[in-house]
Order: C-alpha cells, then sequence, then structure tokens
C-alpha cells in the first residue's frame, strides 16, 4: 500500500548535506579575508597620518626657507645702510655739500630699526645669534668712528678728522663688518638651502605616500570587492542549494501525505467492503429468526389446537415461551449488530463523501434541528436558545450532522430534577468560526469525557437509547473540515460542546478524494 | 387478449437471500414463476435471449429482482446494459441491496429502476414493501383458472 521513501531520495539528502557543507567551507574564507582586509584598512590608516605629519613637517620647512630668505635680505640691506652712510659721509667731508649729510643722517636712522630685525630674525638660530651680536658691536663701533670723524670736522678740526680717517680704522671696521656680513650671508644661504633639500625631500617622501596609499586604495577596495562578489556568490549557492533542500522537503511532505491519504482510504474501503459484506449474512440471520418466529406462530397453532384437546396445555406454553425468548434474544442482538455495523458504513461513507462548499447560514440550520427537536422538548418544557451565528462556507449536509449530533445529545442528556436549558452560541476569531453548544444536563465525568468520541463508548447511566455512534461520527466529520471539536463538562451541572471550524472552504488542493472514484 | 403470466427473474447471489425472498413473495400471495440466478452474467444472457425470441412471442413478460452486489458483473451494470438496449428497456426492475446510500439510490434511479428496496433487515416492512409489490404482480397475473 503506503509508498515507501524510494532509496535514492535518501543518497539526494546526503549530497545535499555535503553540498550545504562545502557551502559553509566558502562561507568561512571572507573570514581569512576580512583579516586581510581589516590589514589593509590600518596600513591606510598608517599612510594617512605619516602623509598628515609629513605634510605638517613641509609646511614647518617651508617656513624655514622664508625665514631664511628674510635673514638674507635683512642682511642685505643693513650692508646697504651702512655702505650709504659711510659713503655719504665721504661726500660729505670731500663737498660740505649737505646734501651728503642729510643722506647720512637718514641712514645711519634706519640702521638702527635694521639691525633690531635682523637680531629678531635670526634670534633662534644659534650661530646667526651669535654673528648678529657680533655684527652689531661691529656696526655700533663704525658708527661710531663716523660720528667722530664728524664732529671733529664739523667743529672746524679738518686735520685731526683726517687723521682719524688716516688711522685706517673705520676701513677696518668696514672691512670686518662685511666680512661679518659675507659670513652671515653664507651661513643663511646655506642653512636655506638645507632646508630646500629636505624639503625636497620631505616632498618626495609624501608624494610616495600618497602614490602608495592611492595604489594601496585601489588594491584593498579591489579585494574588498572581490571577497564582495566572492561572498554574494557563496550566499548564492548556499540560497540555492538550501532552495533545493526545501523543494526536496516538500516533495516528502507531499509523498507522505499521499501515502497517508492512500492509507486512510484503504481503511475507509475496508471499512466499507467489511460492513457492506457483514450485512449479508445479518441479512440471513435476521430473515430466517423472522421465518423462525412465523414458524413459531404456526406450531403454536397447532399446539394451541391440541391444547383445547386438554393435552398437555402447560408444556406446550413453556416450550413457546421458550422458543419465544430465544428468539427475542436473537432478534435484539442481531438488530443491535444491523445498526453497529450501518454505524461503521456510515462512518466510511461519510469518510468518502466529496464536500460540497456552500454560504451556510448557521442561524437557519440551527432553528431546522431545533424545530425537529420540538416534539421532545415540547414534553419537558425545555428550551433551546439560540445567539446571532457568523456564516461560514462549508458543507452544508455535514454541518447540519454536527450540530444535529450535539443538540441531539443535548436534549437527551438534559436533567430530568431541573428544566432543561441549552444555549448555542458562535463568535469568529481570525479565520475560524466557533460554535458552542451548552447545556444544563446531566455532565460528563472526566474519566468518560476521554472516551465519548470513540465509537460505540458511551458514558454515564445506559438509561437513554443510543449507540455511542454520535460524537464518533461526528468528530471525523469536523475533522475533515478542518475543524476541531472539543468538550467541557461538569458531572450534575452541564456541558459545553464546542465546534471550530474554518470560516472559509479550503484551497482545492487539500479536498478530498473523489468519493466515486474510491468506491467501489 | 390473454397476458402470459409474468415471471420473475431473480439475480441474487446469496442462496439464504434468495431463499428469504421467495418466501416473502410467496407469502404476499404472489404465485408467479420465479427463476433464480445467482450472477449477473447468465441473468443477462438468459434476459437478452428471452427478448429476441420475443419478437415472434412478444407477449413473454418478466420482472427482474436485482441484487447490486453480485460476483461476476455489478448489479449496476446489469441495470444499466438492461436499460440501454431496446428490447429490454421495458422490464420494470426492483434492486435490491443491502445499504441504504443515498448515492448509490440515486444512481440507480438515473439508470432507470423502478424500485429500490433495502435487503429484509426489518421482516415487517420488507413485507409489507414485497406484498404491496405482490399486489402489483397479483392484478396483472391472471388467477389460474
Ligand atoms: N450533552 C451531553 N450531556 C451529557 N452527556 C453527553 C452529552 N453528549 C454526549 N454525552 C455522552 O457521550 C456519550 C456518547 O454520545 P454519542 O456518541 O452521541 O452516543 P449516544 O448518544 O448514542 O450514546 C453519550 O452516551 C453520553 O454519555
Ligand atoms: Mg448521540
Amino acid at each position: 500500500m503506503a509508498r515507501l521513501a524510494p532509496s535514492g531520495e535518501g543518497r539526494s539528502l546526503e549530497s545535499l548535506r555535503t553540498e550545504l557543507d562545502s557551502v559553509s567551507a566558502v562561507d568561512r574564507k571572507p573570514f581569512s579575508q576580512l583579516i586581510i582586509l581589516m590589514g589593509a584598512a590600518a596600513l591606510v590608516a598608517i599612510i594617512a597620518i605619516a602623509s598628515v605629519l609629513l605634510t605638517f613637517d613641509n609646511r614647518a620647512a617651508g617656513t624655514g626657507i622664508l625665514r631664511g630668505q628674510r635673514v638674507t635680505t635683512d642682511i642685505a640691506r643693513l650692508l646697504i645702510l651702512v655702505h650709504r652712510a659711510e659713503s655719504s659721509q665721504r661726500g660729505f667731508l670731500l663737498t660740505t655739500n649737505r646734501a651728503y649729510l642729510d643722506l647720512y643722517h637718514d641712514s645711519i636712522e634706519k640702521v638702527g630699526p635694521a639691525l633690531e630685525t635682523l637680531t629678531e630674525s635670526t634670534r633662534n638660530d644659534g650661530s646667526l645669534a651669535t654673528e648678529a651680536l657680533n655684527l652689531r658691536t661691529l656696526v655700533n663701533a663704525k658708527i661710531g668712528e663716523m660720528e667722530e670723524v664728524l664732529s671733529l670736522f664739523q667743529g672746524g678740526r679738518k686735520n685731526e678728522a683726517l687723521g682719524v680717517v688716516k688711522t685706517n680704522a673705520g676701513k677696518n671696521l668696514m672691512d670686518q663688518i662685511r666680512e661679518s656680513t659675507t659670513t652671515m650671508w653664507q651661513v643663511s644661504t646655506g642653512q636655506t638651502e638645507l632646508r630646500i633639500d629636505t624639503w625636497r625631500h620631505k616632498n618626495n617622501w609624501l608624494l610616495a605616500v600618497q602614490l602608495g596609499a592611492a595604489v594601496l586604495v585601489l588594491v584593498v577596495s579591489g579585494l574588498a570587492i572581490w571577497s564582495g562578489i566572492r561572498h554574494t556568490r557563496g550566499l548564492q549557492r548556499t540560497q540555492a542549494t538550501l532552495l533545493r533542500a526545501n523543494e526536496l522537503l516538500e516533495e516528502r511532505v507531499v509523498a507522505r501525505t499521499v501515502d497517508l491519504q492512500e492509507a486512510n482510504e484503504e481503511i475507509q474501503k475496508f471499512a466499507y467492503v467489511i460492513s457492506h459484506d457483514l450485512r449479508s449474512p445479518l441479512v440471513n440471520i435476521m430473515g430466517f429468526t423472522a421465518e423462525l418466529g412465523t414458524i413459531r406462530r404456526e406450531t403454536a397453532q397447532l399446539l394451541g389446537l391440541r391444547a383445547e384437546s386438554g393435552l398437555a396445555r402447560r408444556p406446550a406454553e413453556k416450550v413457546d415461551h421458550e422458543f419465544g425468548e430465544a428468539l427475542d434474544f436473537i432478534q435484539q442482538s442481531t438488530r443491535k449488530m444491523d445498526r453497529l455495523i450501518s454505524a461503521v458504513l456510515k462512518l466510511a461513507r461519510s469518510g468518502q463523501r466529496r464536500f460540497h462548499y456552500e454560504l451556510i447560514n448557521m442561524n437557519v440550520v440551527m432553528d431546522e434541528i431545533a424545530a425537529t427537536l420540538k416534539h421532545r422538548t415540547g414534553e419537558t418544557g425545555a428550551e433551546i436558545a439560540i445567539e446571532p451565528l457568523p456564516p461560514l462556507v462549508s458543507d452544508r449536509l455535514a454541518v447540519e450532522q454536527i450540530f444535529g449530533n450535539i443538540l441531539d445529545n443535548a436534549v437527551k442528556y438534559l436533567d430530568e430534577g431541573r428544566l432543561g436549558r441549552i444555549l448555542v452560541r458562535g463568535r469568529t476569531i481570525g479565520r475560524v468560526v466557533i460554535v458552542e453548544v451548552e447545556d444544563n444536563g446531566r455532565g460528563i465525568t472526566h474519566e468518560d469525557l476521554a472516551r465519548v468520541f470513540d465509537l460505540f463508548r458511551r458514558g454515564g447511566k445506559r438509561d437513554r437509547p443510543g449507540d455511542g455512534i454520535g460524537l464518533a461520527h461526528l468528530k471525523v466529520l469536523v475533522r475533515r473540515l478542518g475543524g476541531r471539536i472539543s468538550c467541557r463538562s461538569t458531572p450534575g451541572v452541564g456541558s459545553v460542546f464546542s465546534v471550530l471550524l474554518p470560516q472559509a472552504a479550503p484551497s482545492p488542493a487539500t479536498d478530498a478524494p473523489d468519493a466515486e472514484s474510491t468506491r467501489r | 387478449m390473454i397476458a402470459t403470466p409474468i415471471s420473475i427473474v431473480m439475480i441474487e447471489d446469496d442462496e439464504g437471500h434468495a431463499r428469504l425472498i421467495e418466501k416473502n413473495i410467496r407469502r404476499a400471495g404472489v404465485a408467479n414463476e420465479i427463476m433464480p440466478f445467482a450472477n449477473g452474467g447468465d441473468a443477462l444472457d438468459f434476459i437478452v435471449a428471452q427478448h429476441q425470441d420475443s419478437q415472434s412471442n412478444n407477449d413473454r413478460r418478466m420482472l427482474i429482482l436485482l441484487d447490486l452486489n453480485l460476483p461476476d458483473v455489478s448489479g449496476l451494470d446489469v441495470l444499466a446494459k438492461i436499460k440501454a438496449t431496446d428490447s429490454t428497456r421495458q422490464i420494470p426492475i426492483i434492486v435490491l441491496t443491502t445499504t441504504d446510500d443515498k448515492l448509490e439510490i440515486q444512481r440507480c434511479y438515473e439508470l432507470g429502476c423502478n424500485a429500490y428496496i433495502k435487503k429484509p433487515l426489518e421482516y415487517e416492512s420488507f413485507a409489507n414493501s414485497v406484498r404491496q409489490l405482490g399486489l402489483f404482480f397479483s392484478i396483472i397475473e391472471l388467477p389460474p383458472a
């Protein structure tokens, strides 16, 4: 009967598992890639910092170069001023033209600030600062010499003035000044050249570092893109594999479902055949028992004739009585057996019947059922109250049978000691309709509650007619409709049967197999 | 016009059922000839043959009691065949079965059966219906002279 899973299916699952393993191995590689990427990122950061530092350094070097150039300019200016002062003094001494004197004074005035500027610009530079100090002394000495000559000359002591000039002290001082400025100029220029050199050098470094950084960024982003693509590919593969695994699982579920359906159909066919074929001999037993009854009556007539003649009246009556008793037992049992077989047949049939889904007004259904019970509720004065119920799409016949059974039981198992009250209420929760039938009947004990839904099982006192088929039957129906039935009950107080049914028809794929095709 | 007595063709594989049916028919006061068949094939052959003859002898009349559970062909097939053949279509057929499946009953009426009786589980009701049918027979049958 049920199909076993083909061995190929198992193998493909195995291969799927190894495939999944290999996929997760691919997934592990990005971890090492991550390390590489992180290393690359750190390198880029170092390069960035280095280039920032180098840039700052470069700026400092640039400032140094500028300072050096200013020193050079300052030296040149000072030298020019001193030269101008000397030559304009000589010019005055030779021509006594006041214009020369004015130029001399102007130059001397400017020498002071120029000296200050030079001192200032060389202050942080050890050798230059010393030399600047030396130069200041020389220049001041030179100015002193020139002032002396000039004052002698203006005081009319021309020969004395000439004498001072002839000592060559002024010339010596001037030579020393020139020497000093030359030294300073050389030092400053040398420094500047050195600075320009290092600046160039550092600039090259900066260029190299930045080029390297650019290359690295390119490499790293290439690596990132590559690893991203790889990773995505891995994910895609995993996804595809998972999808296949899903499909395989679904296939297996479908196969299992088909198996179950087949098994279920098998059982139903079995039940149908059994009950159908068991009825044949039963028909004979019942029929011939009835025949025996007829024969008995005929025999009794014969015996009765004899009894009238006064012979063996009592024994004849006794035989007739025993005959009757035996026949009654046989007939009772066969009738019961017939009902039970009919019940099995009914269950088998209702398991095969194809449902026809339609919109059902539950209040109409309940009113109809209540009307059929009227003759019984009327006797005792019991009351069936029906609240507004939600509509649902389901099989009308099945729904009628389900609630017919529940209401029939509710009426049947009412407590004679009190007025019967039965309440039908319903509500919708999501896509599910819940209909509850509550009674104040005799209730069901906890132990019985577990088996009243089983076929032929009854609970409580056997003082009401019935075969214990109703609940078993409606359990099958409710389940086939995709619902649930449950019961809570307090013995001596009452019971609530709640039926949970889907509000809408199921999708066609999950519908029960065609009854006609499985019927023999 | 002289009517020939109607024969009752009983197609029933279960001997006991056959005997019970016969007894009930007789008890209902029906004295017509009963021709029993234990399978569908033989019965069909017989019925068809009878009605080929009836071209010349057209007053050969019968009524069929048909069990649906037969060992060879399905009772439904026998029913369908008889009702699909022109020469046999007018033969009244009473279907006997152990079930009262609504779908099965509906199928039988669709195929053209004239009555449908659940097997004699309740002796009284079965005897009643057979007696009613018997009444129907006796009216048609001329009392033996
Ligand atoms: N509303 C009810 N109140 C009390 N007992 C109930 C009720 N409905 C069902 N039962 C119990 O459940 C048993 C099974 O019910 P059911 O399957 O309908 O069979 P039956 O009514 O033929 O006995 C009953 O015998 C009864 O003991
Ligand atoms: Mg019941």
